[in-house]
């Protein structure tokens, strides 16, 4: 496993398809939502997670590196992005780490 | 998912002044630098990706690791990466590279860049030649002055060619997975800047989780690959990179050893690096030392090894988290879903499989002072670049500022090349063949059981990770003939789409690239970069007989791989083994 899409929340702007660096998305052309070719494919980069505008997407480790059980969400504010990490026990850390936001994203 | 029947649709000429394919680190440093320097030039990228979040720098960077601090020169630079490379390296091409560094990274850091600074305004250290960044957005910062330069994106676009004129290269090929083209782009000077080569051998983890390694799985050596098909010299090639990483998630440890100070300790608490390597420099021995030894350990026993954080204070490890999340953020994932608390627990290691990327070794083109590669009009910057094993972002933000250069100076001596029609038609029936063929016969072949085949050969018979990266004379000429086979199996390959179209040629190129890479790693016949290239059957670093480089071209017209030696040149004088 690597990235889920929530298809519900999705509303198909096709900001994953477009950034993802390995090309890995696409729209499906009966539903409309974004889906992923082959998750194993996946190098965890998170940069769709980071941009999607809904929060439809989640990264999960695969499971032969990473139990499923931690979280981590990315929040890019102006200026300054912000990530959420929950981990195995729950617990939960925040950050908030310094960036240029460029265009919007 | 069931998909229409995909095909490239249409096909679209576009002429350039100045192309350049990747639009990466290097790619896009080239391309604001050839606009600054001639407004008038029309200068067109070609990405595989899309730009604002492409290759290496997708998911962001936290340090720029080559900047000349003061007290440093670029003869001390020059020194350390000699050091480093053991002893070999091309010293013009360093000396080059490291004098236009630092103004490159004034010029990002203008962009908007979130430099670290200390008390006095300097830039924050980490090591000797690195500065601390919050370069998550760098990508995104690179995009935008590619955008503010009025240059063209072909986004989405997948390179597969150079169009040759002789021996010039007069433009290149293309596909686009998004909107189905088939791309002919004309150009009078080329910049090729697609990064290293990922994927080669069998990765550290299986199945599910092959993708989740530290280089981009997505640079598959597409620009070395056109570079051979099109007889281009090649260098170093048996200089693979194998990093030393973080074993599973595959996670940088620069971070964790000279940013947070852990030292390596194997199974039995000992710190190796002290004590058996202590001639080397201990635990500031050269890149290549430094995973040769935890590879030995666990060859001889004492492993596992790891990196000792158990120094570290709760505050140090939340900035050891915030750190990576900057750059490789599944890091911390990692670390809360196995519960890994880095103050109790050290971190294990691992080394990589063996990438070629010519910016932390020196596989690459062999270019001249401005990267003129030898062939004309063709000019190459960044990780596909040979000579030069220490270049990183910056490193390859210069090489882009030197090869632009040389470009738009080309590119305003000569007119545009000529293209053939036949040229054309035979590389839009090859790049689309896997698309065309029956996908029910039996002999068909999907890129991913090609991508498997040639990565269990690799690691078995060219000392991959199976093998503690070992190898001698009688495997690697198995590997040969395996390559030689499994390279006509590709004529079966078959895409049921565009995506998979790509896949497909991902792994045409490295078989190319594996070719040529089995092939310098037969020829250097002795242990000059222990880990990175041992030869059990020459295990002596041999300064008598093989202080050289191994070069290669591929003959165009018999598809024979010619490979020999080029002498070595000492620029800056010194013991070359001493930084
Ligand atoms: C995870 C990670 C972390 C790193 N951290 C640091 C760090 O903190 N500091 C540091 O200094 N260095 C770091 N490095 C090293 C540094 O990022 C690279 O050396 C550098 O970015 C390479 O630049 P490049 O332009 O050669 O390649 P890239 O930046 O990878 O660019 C290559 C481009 O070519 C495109 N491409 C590939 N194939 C094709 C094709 N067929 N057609 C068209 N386009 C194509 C790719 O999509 C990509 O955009 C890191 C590297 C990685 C992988
Ligand atoms: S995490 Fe990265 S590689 Fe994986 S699907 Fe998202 S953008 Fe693509
Ligand atoms: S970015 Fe989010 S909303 Fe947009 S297509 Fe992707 S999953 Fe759907």
């Amino acid at each position: 496993m690597a990235i889920i899409i929530d298809e519900k929340t999705c509303n198909s702007c096709g900001l994953c398809i477009k950034l993802c660096p390995g090309d890995l998305l696409a729209l499906d052309p009966n539903t409309k939502k974004a889906f992923i070719w082959d998750n194993s494919d996946c190098w965890n980069c998170l940069v769709c997670v980071k941009h999607c505008p809904v929060d439809a997407i989640t990264l999960k480790l695969p499971k032969s590196i990473a139990p499923y059980d931690a979280t981590l969400t990315p929040e890019m504010r102006k200026d300054k992005i912000v990530w959420t990490l929950i981990d195995a026990d729950k617990k939960r850390e925040k950050f908030e780490i310094k960036r240029k936001s460029v265009g919007g994203a | 998912m069931a998909q229409p029947k995909q095909k490239i649709a249409e096909q679209e000429q576009i002429d350039a002044d100045i192309l350049i394919i990747g639009g990466g680190t290097a790619g896009c440093m080239a391309a604001v630098e050839a606009r600054q320097l001639n407004p008038k030039l029309k200068v067109v990228i070609m990405e595989k990706a899309h730009i604002d979040r492409s290759g290496c720098l997708a998911g962001g960077m936290n340090a720029i690791n080559v900047y000349l601090h003061p007290g440093e020169t670029p003869e001390s630079f020059t020194r350390y990466v000699r050091w480093q490379a053991m002893g070999l390296c091309r010293e013009d091409l360093t000396l080059s590279m490291i004098k236009e560094v630092n103004p490159a990274v004034k010029r990002v850091e203008e962009w908007g860049l979130p430099v670290l600074k200390d008390e006095k305004g300097n830039y924050s250290r980490r090591g000797k030649w690195n500065v601390k960044i919050n370069g998550e957005a760098l990508k995104l910062i690179l995009a935008e002055a590619v955008a503010k330069s009025k240059t063209p994106v072909l986004n989405h676009t997948v390179a597969t060619n150079f169009i040759l004129e002789g021996n010039r290269v007069v433009g290149a090929f293309g596909f686009s997975i998004h909107n189905k083209k088939f791309y002919i782009v004309r150009a009078k000077a080329t910049i090729v800047a697609t990064g290293g080569t990922s994927g080669i051998y069998r990765p550290n983890n299986p199945g599910d989780a092959h993708h989740t390694m530290w280089y981009s799985p997505f640079n598959t050596g597409a620009g070395y690959a056109m570079g051979i098909r099109a007889g281009a010299e090649m260098t170093s090639f048996e200089m693979r990179f194998i990093a030393l990483r973080v074993k599973d998630i595959i996670a940088p440890t620069g971070t964790l050893a000279l940013g947070f100070g852990a030292p390596q300790v194997n199974a039995k608490g000992e710190q190796y690096m002290k004590t058996r390597y202590a001639h080397l420099g201990g635990e500031g021995a050269p890149t290549p030392i430094r995973v040769y030894a935890p590879t030995q350990e666990v060859k001889e026993g004492r492993g596992p090894c790891y990196l000792d954080t158990r120094h570290l204070s709760p505050e140090r490890v939340r900035e050891l988290k915030a750190s990576y999340l900057d750059m490789y953020p599944q890091m911390p994932l990692y670390l809360a879903a196995n519960r890994i608390d880095p103050s109790k627990q050290p971190i294990e290691i691992a080394g990589t499989e063996p990438y070629v990327v010519g910016g932390h070794c020196q596989a690459g083109y062999w270019v001249d002072k401005n990267r003129g590669t030898t062939l004309e009009g063709l000019f190459a910057a960044g990780d596909i670049a040979g000579g030069v094993p220490y270049k990183f972002v910056s490193g390859c933000w210069a090489e882009g500022v030197i090869a632009a250069r040389a470009a738009v100076e080309f590119a305003g001596a000569n007119k545009h090349g000529k293209i053939g029609t036949t040229q054309v038609k035979r590389e839009m029936e090859r790049v689309h063949a896997p698309l065309a063929r029956d996908k029910k016969v039996a002999t068909g072949v999907r890129p991913r059981e090609i991508e498997e085949e040639l990565q269990k050969m690799m690691d078995e018979y060219a000392g991959g990770i199976g093998t503690f990266y070992e190898m001698d004379e009688k495997r690697l000429l198995v590997a040969r003939r395996m390559l030689q086979k499994l390279k006509e199996q590709t004529k079966h390959l078959i895409a049921e789409n565009l995506h998979e179209l790509m896949l497909a040629h991902d792994v045409i190129d490295r078989i190319d690239v594996a070719q040529v890479l089995v092939e310098h790693l037969i020829f250097r016949r002795e242990t000059r970069w222990p880990g990175y290239q041992t030869r059990l059957d020459h295990p002596k670093l041999d300064d008598d007989n093989w202080l050289c480089f191994v070069n290669s071209r591929r003959e165009l017209k018999t598809g024979e791989i010619k490979v020999f030696k080029v002498p070595y040149e000492q620029v800056v004088p010194g013991d070359r083994y001493k930084p």
